[in-house]
């Protein structure tokens, strides 16, 4: 078990990417606070995890509301004393995977609703969980951080809106500011840079999916499809948030089959 | 265990950094070829493998050379009848470069002909020889995992390296993106894992040079300065998540495992 006894957040753990996360986290041995905006979703996570033998807090929780995330850590404390692991992983997700790529433009059609909310959640959140967990871990001398970025935070993307590029090339400056300035704590801050994912929420069209064949050099033998796993994602965040990763700060671990190398 | 009933080689596996790797992969239930020019250290590697209840193959052989590292990988056909696994791990140091003094030290100038020739005949040519020997084993297997150890030098630059060093393992970084766009379609990963400076049975620090490198790197390992410095078994771990399932999905990227001394 690569995470025995930790304490863990997941956020946005209620379902896809977070769900597999907080359950691969469990499985090895952590116990884990699920936050997530959706109450329903948090609770069916939660019970997953007690049934796998371990802790588990549901805590409805909006990432991008500051006093929100304050109160849902502080009770994290207050149940477990102590927080090892941090996963920022809540974001909102451009519904725009089956844009007609030869009409679509980014950025005319984006609104600025639609930027401050994503900006919002997908940004400001990180900093929020962030600035929340990593008091209780200066105090404790160690924690890992792990904030879920995207190629497109290296790349730009393709499919993607300037508000979820933006949001996700920020939090990977950020985690490597917070990785210098916590290290003396001996914090480790990283990033996990997903590719496209097949999970539930992701409706891609042919026109991507196409054009994902053509630029993912990987094909797995055993997995019917050139897209990442959700449990692809979650098992790179097991390592960092791991004791092999000990020694690994600042860094970004593209989980992408190869199409973002570096 | 992370790497059951595995078959892999390393390259360089007599000491230091190559010699964590060897009994880390061990340790995590892989069958392993060790690699090196001497047999007494290799053998050395291998029998502590040995003891760990695993098997192994001590194979004296010279990285640089075409036709030895053929003849290598052949023997570990002949004995496990696949390749799961190679880290191409040896490499020649930079000679004079772990008693420089930062001050008045001059890499470009002071890396004469011969170390400019032997660096990359081991650091850089050796790297591309192995990856050419057990790729076409690994094609046959639609499977395979090659791990190439570059270096803080080769993203940065160095702190105290040599043309020769920096370019070759600038060079095995490039090689790891070339080999995963290639191989991707045979379900071959191909990655690196750089590591920065760590002392280890072949590589010593003059304090000062201690002090320069603690002061560029932000981690602190229980929040000791005197932590500050990697170690064999932080670049091990890294291999064992690169050689594993844990890591599927994973190709062409180069993992610092460097305290945060270099994020680009």
């Amino acid at each position: 078990m690569l995470v025995k006894d930790k304490v863990a957040i997941v956020t946005g753990g209620g379902r896809g990417l977070g769900k597999a996360i907080a359950l691969t986290l469990a499985r090895e041995g952590a116990d884990v606070a699920v936050f997530d905006i959706s109450q329903a979703t948090v609770t069916e996570t939660a019970k997953e995890i007690t049934k796998l033998g371990r802790k588990a807090l549901a805590v409805r929780t909006d990432v991008s509301k500051s006093a929100d995330v304050e109160k849902s850590v502080q009770k994290v404390l207050d149940a477990w004393g102590r927080i090892d692991i941090l996963v920022n992983n809540a974001a909102l997700v451009p519904k725009t995977l089956n844009a007609n790529l030869d009409t679509w433009n980014p950025f005319l059609e984006m609104s600025d609703e639609e930027w401050a909310k994503q900006i919002g959640v997908n940004l400001s959140g990180v900093f929020y969980g962030m600035r929340a967990a990593s008091r209780p871990m200066i105090a404790q001398g160690s924690g890992r951080i792990i904030t879920i970025g995207s190629i497109v935070g290296i790349n730009g993307g393709l499919f993607v809106t300037p508000s979820y590029s933006a949001a996700k090339a920020g939090l990977i400056g950020m985690t490597k500011l917070a990785a210098r300035w916590l290290g003396k704590y001996g914090i480790s801050v990283n990033v996990v840079n997903p590719g496209p994912v097949e999970t539930e929420g992701a409706v891609y069209g042919q026109d991507q999916l196409d054009a994902y064949a053509r630029v993912i050099p990987l094909k797995r033998q055993n997995v019917g499809t050139v897209l990442g796993l959700p449990q692809d994602m979650a098992n790179a965040v097991l390592f960092l948030a791991s004791d092999l990763s000990s020694y690994i700060t600042g860094a970004c671990i593209n989980v992408s089959g190869g199409q973002v190398m570096g | 265990m992370l790497v059951k009933d595995k078959v892999a080689i390393v390259t360089g596996g007599g000491r230091g950094l190559g010699k964590a790797i060897a009994l880390t992969l061990a340790q995590e239930g892989a069958n392993v070829a060790v690699f090196g020019r001497t047999l007494a250290t290799i053998e050395r590697t291998a029998s502590e493998i040995k003891s760990m209840g695993r098997e192994a193959l001590a194979i004296k052989m010279d990285v640089s050379k075409s036709d030895e590292v053929n003849e290598s990988v052949r023997q570990v056909l002949a004995q496990w009848g696949r390749i799961d696994i190679l880290v191409n791990n040896a490499a020649v140091l930079p000679r004079n470069a772990s008693k420089a003094d930062p001050a008045t030290f001059n890499p470009i100038l002071d890396t004469p002909d011969d170390e400019w020739d032997e660096q990359i005949a081991t650091d850089l040519t050796g790297v591309f020889y192995c990856m050419r020997a057990v790729i076409r084993p690994m094609m046959a297997q639609k499977s395979g995992r090659i791990i190439n150890i570059g270096s803080l030098a080769g993203v940065q630059g160095g702190h105290f390296s040599t043309p020769s060093y920096t370019a070759a393992k600038a060079g095995v970084i490039g090689l790891a993106k070339l080999g995963a766009r290639w191989l991707g379609k045979y379900g071959i990963n191909v990655n690196a894992v750089n590591p920065g400076p760590i002392p280890t049975e072949g590589v010593t620090f003059t304090p000062t040079q201690w002090e320069t490198l603690t002061k560029m790197i932000p981690f602190r390992r229980g929040g000791l300065a005197t932590e500050a410095l990697g170690r064999p078994q932080d670049i091990a771990n890294a291999v064992l998540y690169l050689a594993s399932d844990l890591s599927a999905y994973v190709t062409g990227i180069s993992l610092n495992v460097l305290g945060g001394q270099w994020m680009g």
